[in-house]
């Protein structure tokens, strides 16, 4: 230290010119500093899961959806129709926006007027503007289930807009763009709110700003306060100030030079390093002061303090940075960046204490200051002087009293550590009661949240056994708590076939999935579901919360029925199989039928009793056609001969009734359907028509019609038994109704998909061949597992972050004392305190999270400067007198004070966050001021308490003359 | 006034030249009134397009149409499309997975089209609505409505003008065409009135696609060898927004083979040829 002081003050004025060069540059570089709230990129970029998150983001679109939404009494009316079509248009127009999805343009099919509309809700088309015309549009939206809950609220008061916006653009930028949109249509509207990632970036982005240029100016008048409160001199305040100022400019400046953004953590970086950086300055300057005090020339003075107090804080900002560099070892990326650029501030500040200060200060008068009656003091603490003493002497009288306090409060802290909650919501981010909040709470209780689940889904996607799968995953999905609005490519081709076909059910074969698939061609739903070369597609979800126990639990349950599903199907063919092997295949898809239709009621929250499906699943599987049935089918096969659409004209209807009749007759007495060339050979007698073909072609239609129409009785028989069990509001539910019926289809296909475990067993008993073999893979992607992951992994990563930063300041602590007891003793104030903060979350229900764990971390790297200082001082205060109690007290009566000091500065720092936009940090922010002032009080209470009864090696040394030394004299350590 | 024969020479000559001075103008006034009255109007010169556009009695194409999307990645379709008057039936032949379907256009007596799709695994023709027919024929940069070559049904001729040979005119959608257009503008050949370019508006009045017709060749008619009908061969849609591109190339094409009008009824709709 001694050659660092000569060093500084012969380069004195080099090094300021040097460190105001330093100052502009970084400065400039301050200027260009950029701003990310961009969640997905705070993860781990090498984590697999986050990996998959990206890649499924970019192949679908789907990581970037925001959500506007508008919140009316009532949605259907012409006004916020012409609205939400404006904003749309609007927003399809907005550069960086792929595409936008609303009421307005909503991909719609509907059978109308005899015939087929695949199109769009609204688009194109006059809004509705007569109050009849609006009820039947209201009506017709609300009845389907893939825009309630989507786009429209259940109660119809609630519009939502989807916006996708692209991969490579500034999500900030255009989010801002969009709202601008929305300000120029619906100028100063209260009821749009916005929601989803790329608004949260948005506002989050704001969040950063509004902290920095709210809070740092805040922090800095509180620390003018506080340090003019201490030291009552103009150069107390200013050389404190001027180091973190000179920190704070270094440390962004750096982080722009390297090209690191400022987010929501490192954004208030600034704050800390206010709050923090002062510390050294102030127990530099107060060593100063006593020093100048006690008669010392300046330049003597700045040696002294250099001496005694260099080495000390050069210890606390290492101790400190290690607490903050303990940080990276987390997952987080972001926590990672704030961990080491807090620690290059403490470090830079360090470099502005040790070289600015002295440079500084060795400038003005060097006479003698005349020994003043306070002795340096400022009259404010003459009161404090005295509190200390009596607190030193009861610490000397009682230790063992103290001692056994702090055991009581350890079983204290274990009573509330076990409370701790691990859920945690992320909506905290978000300051309560701003617009994004809101959104976030409306997203949650009308449209199931704005977390999205994904699960994407490999393999051969066009092939019905597979969407089978993803429609199952769906049902699965439906029915757990906390999960809505399941929707992949399979329900959409359900809704088609149900609006084309009457039935909700995965077309039958692969050529009836590609005429599905043609009117869907060119549709956004299209791309936003399934991989352009069809070996992809999303089963896509909603999370209704953002708490970090809920998303746990969905992500286990997916991840759970995920691996029960095979990683293969075997589809067998019943009408082909051995007769011995039908019964067993019929048995295996009634099973299958009847977990669908479980899954289905269960979804609806329509709970059954065991056994209340068999009946209707048995019946509908026994039934055959009856008189009524052979009738129906009849006037259905006359009515389709006297269409345009029969492949042969028939003009007279009693011929067309006679070729019906004798269809019927053929099924009656066959007993089972007919075939294509049977009916064929039926037909060909009584048809007159120069082209053959038409006869062939005609028998074709009249074979597939046929077997629907019987096929629908089926069902429809089937369904009339499933109601009969029913509750009366189940029954009424028309979406139920059609999924149930959509269910029940099975009954009428001979074809099902076999895990390899059923194939196997099923062909070793009755020679099974299969019809075909498709492999799948399904796993769960998007942001949900990944949050999952990263806070799985939180606890024991903040633990061994912990643990670690105890270790190694321990480790230094014994090297610095050169005693084991003594690196001991300094750790205990701050585990006590760490202790003391869990116990906090855990009696007062705050949750355990990324956030509020760095505490622990931060705790460390500031409460062991408590420690060092307090223990240095004893140290050399009883080298001195070798008097415990005198030591003691002297101790306390100026580094005690000085800690305390340092606690309310840096802790009122800490407190001014509490200010700030967002909970998470308000939390940090409180929790830490706590943390600290807990800290120095265990330091100054508890530390000398301990030390006292187990005695480190210094104050075991027999005190001679020799070690003996008067007031004002040093020993080097 | 003398009488000619009265006359001098050089006044004989003078009053001759003067005669042939008054014919020339008056000539060429009479040219001028005539050619006006010959003029043609826009929406007769949108008509005149229009049977550019179909020409003959029928037409049997093979087309190939090239749909490239956006990243670069294209899908191949080919169909065969045959046409009488106002009629069309278009029929998928490739890709295998939409191998089959079919669409037929029928004109309305009352005015507008029916259209109507087959498809072949459901055994089922559905008709199509008016609000279905602005979507893109299988994601294609093309809508139904585009693919009709119908456009006197559609717009009305608001502005035209004449350019380096060329009619520009300004077209509207008629109020009851639903068009997912808001305007187009049309670029067609004086000579032979086929369209070489027409740049369509969307619904905000922007740039929205961008067709360009070309490679045109003469195609004679099967029934009358002497008589042939210019035909683009290449037609190109540039979806300006999305930065998508469908290219329809007609790689067959036959004039007048006799196709009756039961071929374009619904019932031939399941057939597999003509």
């Amino acid at each position: 230290m001694g050659r660092l002081t000569e060093f500084v003050l012969r380069w004195r004025v080099p090094l300021l010119v040097a460190v105001l060069v330093a100052t502009v540059f970084l400065g400039a570089a301050v200027m260009k500093v950029k701003l990310n709230a961009d969640f997905s990129t705070y993860l781990s970029q090498d984590s697999p899961l986050v990996q998959e998150f990206n890649r499924v983001g970019q192949v679908f679109k789907s990581n970037y959806v925001g959500m506007v939404l508008i919140r009316t009494d009532d949605i259907f009316t012409t006004e916020n129709l012409a609205l939400i079509d404006r904003l749309t248009q609007a927003y399809e127009g907005v550069k960086g926006v792929d595409s936008v999805t609303s009421l307005s343009n909503a991909v719609d099919f509907q059978r109308a007027g005899g015939g087929l509309m695949v199109g769009k809700l609204l688009e194109g088309k006059p809004l509705p503007s007569t109050p009849e015309a609006l009820e039947k549009f209201k009506r017709y939206v609300l009845s389907k289930e893939m825009y309630v809950g989507a786009l429209v609220n259940a109660k119809g008061t609630t519009a939502v807009i989807l916006v996708r916006l692209g991969q490579k653009v500034s999500h900030f930028k255009v989010a801002g763009r969009i709202d601008r949109v929305t300000q120029q249509i619906a100028p100063g509207s209260k009821d749009i709110y916005y929601g989803g990632m790329p608004f949260l970036i948005y506002s989050m982005t704001g969040l950063i700003i509004d902290n920095m240029f709210f809070l740092v100016p805040l922090i800095i008048l509180l620390l003018v306060g506080v340090l003019e409160l201490g030291f009552r001199r103009l150069g107390g305040v200013l050389a404190p100030l001027t180091v973190v100022l000179l920190a704070v400019v270094w440390t962004v400046g750096v982080l722009a030079l390297l090209g690191r953004p400022l987010d929501l953590l490192t954004g208030i970086v600034p704050v800390i390093l206010i709050a923090m950086g002062a510390a050294d300055g102030i127990h530099f300057m107060r060593r100063f002061y006593e020093a100048r005090a006690a008669g010392s020339a300046r330049r003597e003075a700045i040696g002294v303090t250099m001496r005694e107090m260099g080495t000390p804080i050069v210890f606390t900002s290492i101790t400190t940075i290690i607490g903050f560099a303990s940080l990276a070892i987390s997952d987080f990326d972001i926590i990672r960046t704030f961990g080491w650029a807090t620690s290059l501030g403490i470090f830079l500040a360090l470099v502005a204490t040790l070289i600015v200060i002295p440079a500084g200060l060795s400038f003005g008068k060097e006479r003698a200051r005349v020994q003043s009656r306070d002795d340096g003091k400022p009259r404010s603490a003459r009161g404090g002087s005295r509190v200390m003493a009596g607190l030193g002497g009861l610490i000397y009288r009682r230790p063992g009293g103290i001692a056994l306090l702090t055991v009581g409060l350890i079983a204290l802290a274990a009573v509330g550590i076990p409370r701790i909650v691990m859920n945690v919501d992320w909506t905290l981010c978000l300051a309560q009661g701003s617009k994004p909040y809101l959104a976030e709470m409306l997203l949650r209780r009308e449209f199931g949240g704005s977390l999205p689940l994904l699960v994407s889904v490999k393999g051969d996607i066009k092939d019905p056994a597979t969407l089978e799968t993803m429609l199952a995953t769906e049902r699965y999905l439906d029915t757990l708590p906390d999960v809505s609005e399941a929707q992949s490519i399979a329900s959409i081709l359900a809704e088609m076939n149900w609006t084309l076909n009457d039935r909700f059910a995965i077309p039958a074969n692969r050529a009836q999935v590609n005429n599905l698939w043609f009117l869907l061609k060119g549709q956004d739903v299209l791309d936003q579901m399934v991989r352009s070369d069809n070996r992809e597609a999303l089963v896509q979800a909603k999370v209704a919360s953002l708490g970090t126990a809920v998303i746990g639990q969905v992500v286990a349950e997916t991840d759970s029925f995920l691996s029960r599903l095979p990683a293969k199907l075997i589809v067998v063919d019943g009408a082909q199989a051995p007769p011995a092997a039908r019964q067993a295949l019929s048995q295996l898809q009634l099973e299958q039928i009847k977990a669908a239709l479980t899954q289905d009621l269960e979804a609806k929250g329509v709970s059954i009793r065991p056994g209340l499906l068999e009946p209707a699943l048995q019946a509908g599987e026994n039934w055959s056609p009856n008189e009524e049935d052979y009738a129906a089918l009849r006037k259905a096969i006359t009515g389709y001969l006297l269409s345009p659409f029969s492949e042969v004209p028939f003009e007279d209807q009693a011929k067309a009734a006679g070729v019906a009749d004798s269809i019927t007759t053929a099924l009656r007495g066959q007993g089972t359907l007919l075939t294509t060339s049977e009916l064929e050979a039926l037909l060909r007698p009584q048809i007159q028509t120069p082209y053959p073909q038409d006869v062939t072609s005609l028998a074709e239609s009249l074979a597939y019609h046929a077997r629907g129409f019987l096929n629908a009785r089926r069902v429809e028989f089937a369904y009339a038994q499933l109601t009969k069990q029913l509750p009366a509001e189940a029954r009424s539910d028309g979406d139920l109704a059609k999924k149930l019926r959509g269910d029940l289809w099975g009954l009428t296909s001979s074809v099902l998909a076999l895990s390899p475990k059923q194939y196997e067993s099923l062909q070793a008993q009755y020679g099974l061949v299969a019809a075909r073999t498709v492999a799948l893979a399904a796993q769960p992607s998007g942001l949900a597992p990944v949050l999952d992951q990263m806070e799985k992994e939180l606890l024991p990563t903040q633990i061994e972050s912990t643990l670690l930063a105890l270790l190694a300041i321990m480790i230094l602590l014994i090297l610095v004392f050169h005693s084991l007891r003594a690196g001991l003793l300094g750790i205990v104030p701050v585990a006590l305190t760490i202790l003391v903060n869990f116990s906090i979350l855990g009696y007062f229900g705050i949750g355990l999270d990324s956030f509020t764990a760095m505490i622990a971390s931060i705790t460390i790297g500031l409460g062991i400067d408590y420690a060092i200082h307090f223990t240095h001082r004893f140290r050399r205060e009883f080298e001195r007198s070798g008097d415990e109690r005198a030591a003691l007290i002297k101790t306390l009566q100026t580094t005690g004070v000085a800690i305390l000091i340092n606690s309310f500065s840096v802790g009122a720092g800490f407190a001014v966050l509490l200010l700030a936009g967002g909970q998470h940090i308000r939390l940090l922010g409180g929790l830490t001021a706590v943390a600290l002032l807990v800290s120095a009080l265990f330091t100054l209470i508890v530390l000398p308490a301990l030390t006292l009864l187990w005695k480190p090696r210094y104050l075991q040394a027999p005190v001679t003359e020799r070690t003996l030394r008067p007031e004002g004299e040093t020993k080097q350590i | 006034m003398r009488s000619v024969e009265k006359m001098k020479p050089y006044q004989r000559k003078v009053l001759q030249m003067k005669s042939i001075k008054a014919g020339t103008i008056g000539l060429a006034l009479a040219l001028l009134l005539v050619s006006s009255a010959l003029a043609l109007s826009g929406d007769e010169v949108l008509q005149k397009v229009q049977e550019a556009m179909r020409p003959g009695q029928d037409m049997t194409a093979t087309e190939r149409m090239t749909i490239t999307a956006p990243d670069g990645s294209a899908e191949v379709l080919e169909v065969v499309i045959y046409q009488k008057g106002g009629k069309m039936l278009m029929r998928i032949t490739k890709p295998e997975e939409f191998a089959g379907i079919a669409v037929l256009v029928l004109p309305r007596e009352q005015g507008g089209e029916e259209t109507w799709l087959y498809l072949p695994a459901f055994r089922d023709v559905k008709q199509i609505l008016a609000q279905g027919l602005s979507e893109g024929f299988v994601g294609s940069d093309f809508a139904y409505e585009d693919l009709t070559l119908s456009y006197t049904d559609k717009y009305d001729v608001t502005e035209m003008t004449e350019e380096g040979g060329q009619y520009i005119l300004s077209l509207t959608p008629k109020p009851d065409a639903g068009l997912s257009y808001s305007g187009a503008r049309m670029w067609a050949d004086k000579g032979t009135f086929l369209p070489t370019r027409a740049e369509f508006s969307d619904r905000q009045g922007q740039l929205f696609k961008v067709m360009t017709l070309s490679e045109v060749q003469a195609f004679p008619s099967t029934s009358d060898p002497q008589r042939s009908y210019p035909t683009p061969t290449r037609i190109e849609m540039d979806n300006v927004k999305t930065g998508s591109k469908t290219v329809i190339e007609l790689l067959k094409v036959e004039y007048d083979t006799g196709l009756s009008d039961d071929f374009f009824t619904v019932r031939n709709l399941k057939r597999g040829s003509a």
